[in-house]
């Protein structure tokens, strides 16, 4: 995530108008990612000490340190979790976060005017009344994201190999590999549709935190959603399946698919929705758990 | 005639990117096509169009990988392209339908000729209609039950 602040950083001229910070932690690995920091002292009077925002500025903005600040704000008010989307923009680019899992300092959110938005607003870029104060000003932070340019679609895959990196020591190595090895398929700027739904890194994230949970599981065939989602499925037979989505908001939907199926004699056709810790416990009832994992 | 009902014994052909084909885990042979090929995409305005496919017969010629080339040499002037590493997944109507009765829905296979980019009208191209959006197990019962070949 680093890297793509440094993108917007580097390619887009205004970066003055990108303001530090925010603090976002992941609830499922506990870690915690430090954004901003780049404002220009200019940019700092134009947007607090002229503005209307009063809080006590000091206490967030300006801080040569990220460290700093996170030492002295971080959860001071404890957590608030939103399970929204958290949308920066300025007037030319608009990045959005649609990872629901993310939680954000509630000082921070009622000082700073950080907000949580709701999806469609995420998703349409423009501008609305319902917009921050800096927003209305048509100068806003731009903070991370998902890719929202179609041609970054390469960008997309190489954040998804890096999640990978980073769990490659949880991770078994047929796993990795095929992980790998299928991304470079599926998901090419030469062969990407650029009127699909970009896929998702958050759903990738989930896709490989339960390979990371259950490491018994063999690799899975990769596929995309309509929706953007991963989708793994493992295959007994041709005709035989178990197919995970990985929703960006640790709920997966499942599908079984048998014929046939070895231990009930009875084909089993079933779909559900349920949150990604309960899913192993459910194949399992199905006696389907032990195809994945074989 | 484009609104139409194509009959068995027809055949249609389906064009499944790359993102949507499911590839071995190992050895990266397409071994099916997933669900999402026969998932509607639902427009703005809420409406359900259909399945884009190509009737085959259209193009027929004595060896199916002809026939294929034909119908991908076609969708080569639709306003999208081809990719590479995509699959076509090809079903006899009859199927179509009885996967349908089987799964309680009554699906349709219509003409529905396509408007090139050189202005010329593509008269194979027809819409499988009445797969609801989140009928999955349908879905994934057609996908699993076409035939395959990789371009």
């Amino acid at each position: 995530m680093t890297s793509l602040l440094q993108k917007i950083y580097t390619e887009e001229n205004n970066i003055k108008n990108i303001v530090n910070c925010l603090i976002l932690t992941d609830e499922y690995t506990k870690s915690t990612t430090i954004f901003g920091n780049i404002i220009s002292s200019q940019l700092y009077k134009d947007f607090f000490l002229k503005g209307d925002l009063s809080v006590n500025k000091s206490d967030y903005f300006l801080s040569n340190c990220l460290e700093n600040i996170y030492k002295d704000n971080a959860f001071r008010d404890g957590l608030l979790n939103y399970r929204l989307p958290i949308e920066f923009a300025n007037a030319n680019i608009s990045y959005y976060f649609s990872e629901s899992d993310f939680t954000i300092p509630q000082s921070f959110h009622s000082n700073v005017n950080i907000a949580p938005y709701p999806l469609e607003w995420a998703f349409s870029s423009q501008w609305t009344d319902y917009s921050l104060p800096l927003i209305k000003r048509n100068k806003h932070i731009s903070i991370l994201l998902s890719h929202s340019n179609p041609s970054d679609i390469d960008n997309v895959r190489y954040d998804c190999q890096k999640i990978i990196s980073k769990k490659e020591s949880l991770l078994k190595e047929d796993v990795i590999v095929s992980l790998k090895k299928q991304l470079d398929i599926i998901i090419n700027s030469e062969t990407w549709d650029p009127e699909d739904q970009e896929p998702s890194i958050f759903s990738f994230s989930k896709l490989v935190s339960f390979y990371e949970h259950y490491n018994d599981l063999r690799p899975a065939s990769i596929t995309i959603t309509n929706d953007g989602n991963f989708a793994a499925t493992w295959f007994m037979t041709r005709k035989q399946l178990v197919r995970l989505d990985f929703n960006p908001n640790s709920w997966v939907s499942w599908l079984i698919f048998t014929e046939h199926h070895e231990a009930t004699k009875q084909p089993i056709k079933e779909i559900g929705f349920n949150k990604s810790t309960d899913i192993k416990k459910i194949l399992e009832s199905f006696k389907v758990w032990s195809w994945m994992s074989k | 005639m484009n609104g139409d009902t194509i009959f068995p014994p027809n055949s249609i052909a389906r064009y499944c990117p790359p993102s949507k084909v499911e590839h071995d885990p190992i050895t990266l042979e397409p071994l099916a096509v997933s669900l999402e090929n026969f998932k509607p995409k639902i427009s703005e305005i809420g409406t359900n169009k259909g399945i884009s496919v190509n009737w085959l017969e259209k193009h027929a010629k004595p060896k199916i990988k002809d026939t294929i080339n034909s119908i991908r040499e076609r969708m080569e002037s639709y306003p999208y392209n081809i990719k590479k590493n995509g699959a076509f997944a090809i079903a006899t109507v009859k199927y179509i339908i009885e996967a349908g009765l089987r799964n309680k829905s009554k699906l349709s296979v219509v003409e529905n000729h396509h408007k090139l980019i050189d202005g010329s009208v593509d008269d194979s191209h027809a819409l499988i209609i009445g797969i609801k959006v989140d009928d999955e197990l349908l879905q994934q019962e057609i996908a699993l039950n076409v035939d395959i070949y990789s371009i």
